[in-house]
């Protein structure tokens, strides 16, 4: 799917293979996206990770006919705030709502934690064979104010 | 991605990124090189421009690599942003770091 940008409301919308190597190609678009709308530099950093992390997860847990099915991804910018939105057709599982770090010699299990510490509000909505992770970042944030 | 010998530690250099795609290839590849003679492992992320949670799994696998040789994994003139991961996820009290 083509991205779709919508001038008016700061909108980038499109989706990725279920595929790790699309991946960085999301976050490229998310970047080129939010450096044209001058998104500060340090926000575009922790906004890349933060959806990075978000699209491994998605598909890397995908599983069955959800490998099939392409991962969406919505970037909108509107009163000062990023909201990113990333939609996954994985089993689903349960959101916490501090994520803490694992043991230090763990070699996996910092994402939600990466997530939760770049952006200022997360939430995850689960549905039948499809869930929406929703990432909130203020332009305060952003510049590290 | 480079590797070279020098003395007793296995040098890494040009590290673009490290991320779910490479992650795990890198880890691989960088134990794959090492021989009795290598004590410690050096990895110089001065070019490295992202760095994700799988990059950070690898790296750790790394530093489990080299305790187990009783060397070290020294994390060579991180990038800010490389950096503030390593801090943000307290990866920076594990590693040996040395900074530009």
């Amino acid at each position: 799917m083509d991205p779709v940008e919508s001038p008016r409301a700061c909108v980038l919308e499109f989706q990725i293979a279920c595929d790790l190597s699309q991946v960085r190609l999301a976050a490229e678009r998310a970047r080129v996206f939010l450096t044209e709308k001058h998104w500060a530099p340090s926000g575009i950093i922790d906004a890349e990770l933060a959806l990075v992390e978000a699209c491994n997860n998605a598909v890397q847990y995908a599983r069955g006919a959800g490998r099939e099915l392409p991962v969406s991804i919505r970037l909108a910018l509107h009163n000062g705030e990023l909201e990113m939105e990333v939609v996954d057709h994985t089993p689903g599982f349960e959101w916490p709502s501090k994520a803490a770090l694992p043991d230090a010699e763990a070699e996996s299990g910092r994402g939600i934690f990466l997530i939760q510490e770049t952006m200022d509000q997360t939430q995850y909505v689960r549905r039948q064979g499809e869930n929406t992770l929703i990432m909130k970042m203020s332009s305060n944030k952003a510049r590290g104010k | 991605m480079k590797l070279e010998t020098r003395g007793d530690t296995l040098r890494v250099t040009a590290v673009k990124e490290l991320g779910s795609v490479n992650a795990n290839a890198f880890r691989d590849w960088v134990r794959k090189a090492l021989t009795a003679g290598h004590t410690h492992i050096e990895v110089d992320l001065g070019e490295t421009t992202f760095i994700d949670s799988c990059g950070l799994g690898a790296l750790v696998a790394l530093h489990k690599t080299a305790c187990s040789r009783h060397g070290v994994l020294r994390l060579v003139h991180p990038t800010p942003s490389v950096l503030q991961i390593l801090d943000l996820t307290q990866l920076s009290r594990i590693f040996e770091i040395i900074k530009s």
